[in-house]
């Protein structure tokens, strides 16, 4: 997978309605979007399509969840 | 300092004693108390500090006491709450200069303190908006007082500094992503992060939904325990929380049969400081002399605590803050604002990735927890560090290693909703450059969802053996 560059980083901006201050701002964003997509991609378990997400876990008292 | 000023130094549980028993005036203590705020205010423990209001509490709670009447052991204490929770007649910032209003209501939290008879002091410094990260502060840079060119943790810094530095009796503190703990270990306190639907979220802005949490903040841990006792319990307010009935905390000496599960991967392999390493290796002494049974566990994803965490934390944030960021930009700390806007573009497929990821991490922590009682971590790898002026994330590689890194040792379990608390357990060397004489360390104490008590358990046997708890920062060398 190869780098978003600035210029495509401030346009998904565009898109979401949001616009960098500075080109600090834009290249900060860009690294922190690259370095993220890099290492959520990079994860792997065997055990992945087994789980299903979840967000809350305690909503059946007693422990049914646990 | 006058002599009730050297009482401020105590714990809150000494402090209950005196007060319930009417040795102590509550006027007299919350007076100290502020006293000691204002003269420490470079700190910026505080934001609001509500002198007149905290009197006039303590003059009811010692009328009350006066006549007999004894709501409970938090009568007539002195304790402040991170301003990210409302506070009834008080301002709320959330650390912010966004944010900016008097509540009309407590948060359930705050009000459970009342109830219990506590004195509101104030509200309490902490990070833009609960965030962590940012590096200017509106309300002005939180210090750490054990040294104060160094952080003080985040996002509870304010609550952190005000229990390390006496400037109240405990503090309530809110934790994500390790936002009570790592504070916590920094300043050398006491801190628990609750299982997650224990204490209601009600009056408190969210950082992000499903791993938000409120928790005391403290010298001790039956400090800890008298406070998360008073806030625990249901909520109509907040339909997470849990209607499991409270089981009061009974200290209990010695830890025979406790079975103490360390996460190798927490400190092998040049996961935490050779101070850190150290400090944990010499509390497992303590914890063996006390009867536990210390084991390895291991928790094979827990490298990879930091991203799961902060990536699903940020993504939250970013949607809590869509219509700010977009209007009002210019008022976020730039460390927030760009780290908001990088959240905001995460694909939803990476999100749902992360909740797997996350489901696997939490199924690794409950197997861990099913062989063991209590798992331990370095609460913080290593000790507190030198203020920040800029973000650092200078290239792609240096965001994934501080960011994602940076909470690794706590993600995993507020991943897992577990309660997990944050244990002083010593000093680091001294800086050879003399700016410290050691930096506070902390043990991470994570237990079975609900099982606070046996938290308690373990950090208050250690406390009774060890008197890291026991020191103070000196504020006027």
């Amino acid at each position: 997978m190869s780098d978003l560059t600035p210029e495509e980083v401030r346009t998904q901006l565009s898109a979401v309605g949001l616009t960098p201050l500075s080109r600090e701002d834009l290249e900060e964003i860009t690294y922190r979007t690259n370095a993220v997509n890099e290492a959520v991609l990079a994860l792997e378990h065997p055990d992945e399509d087994a789980q299903e997400p979840r967000m809350v876990f305690w909503m059946n008292e007693e422990g049914v969840n646990e | 300092m006058s002599s009730v000023e050297d009482l401020t130094l105590r714990s809150a549980v000494e402090l209950s004693a005196l007060l319930t028993s009417g040795e102590l005036s509550p006027v007299e203590l919350t007076q100290a108390f502020i006293n000691r705020a204002k003269r420490y205010a470079r700190l910026n423990a505080y934001i609001t500090l509500d002198e007149e209001g905290a009197l006039q509490q303590a003059a009811r709670a010692e009328a009350e006491i006066k006549r007999g009447m004894i709501r409970g052991p938090l009568q007539g204490l002195p304790v402040a709450v991170k301003d990210q929770f409302d506070a009834k007649g008080l301002r709320t910032t959330a650390g912010s200069k966004i944010v900016d209003y008097v509540a009309d209501e407590d948060a359930t939290a705050v009000a459970r303190l009342r109830e219990a008879g506590a004195v509101i002091l104030g509200k309490l410094n902490l990070s833009e908006f609960a965030l962590g990260g940012n590096v200017t502060h509106p309300y002005g840079i939180p210090h750490n007082p054990w040294d104060e060119t160094r952080q003080a943790g985040q996002s509870s810094s304010g609550s952190g500094i005000a229990v390390a530095a006496s400037l109240c009796a405990a503090a309530l503190g809110g934790d994500t992503a390790g936002s009570i703990r790592g504070p916590s270990a920094w300043c050398g306190i006491t801190g628990l992060r609750p299982t997650w639907g224990r204490v209601s979220r009600n009056g408190a802005w969210p950082m992000a939904w499903f791993m938000d949490t409120i928790g005391p903040m403290t010298k001790t841990v039956a400090d800890a325990a008298m406070i998360f006792q008073s806030i625990a319990g249901y909520d109509s307010k907040d339909e997470h929380t849990s209607s499991r009935p409270l089981i009061p905390f009974e200290p209990s000496r010695g830890l025979e049969g406790i079975r103490v599960g360390v996460v190798r991967e927490s400190i092998d392999n040049g996961m935490a400081t050779d101070d850190v390493v150290a400090g944990v290796e010499e509390a497992l002494e303590v914890l063996r002399g006390l009867g536990a049974k210390v084991l390895d566990e291991t928790l094979p994803l827990f490298e990879h605590g930091g991203l799961i965490s902060n990536g699903l934390a940020d993504s939250e944030a970013a949607n809590i803050h869509r219509k700010l960021l977009r209007e009002r930009p210019e008022d976020y700390d730039f460390a927030s604002r760009r780290r908001l806007m990088a959240a905001s573009l995460m694909p939803a497929a990476a999100y749902v990735k992360l909740s797997r990821f996350r489901m696997l991490m939490r199924r690794d922590v409950m197997a861990a927890l099913g062989r063991v009682d209590l798992l331990v971590t370095p609460a913080q790898a290593e000790g507190a560090p030198k203020l920040p002026t800029s973000t650092g994330m200078t290239s792609k590689e240096a965001v994934m290693r501080q960011y994602f890194g940076l909470r690794a040792h706590r993600g995993p379990f507020n991943l897992s909703g577990v309660p997990a608390m944050a244990l002083p357990i010593g000093f680091t060397h001294a800086d050879p450059e003399g700016t410290h004489a050691g930096l506070p360390m902390s043990l991470q104490v994570i237990g079975r969802p609900f099982d606070e008590n046996r938290i308690f358990q373990l950090g208050h046997a250690y406390q009774e053996v060890t008197s890291w708890h026991e020191y103070r920062p000196s504020l006027d060398a």
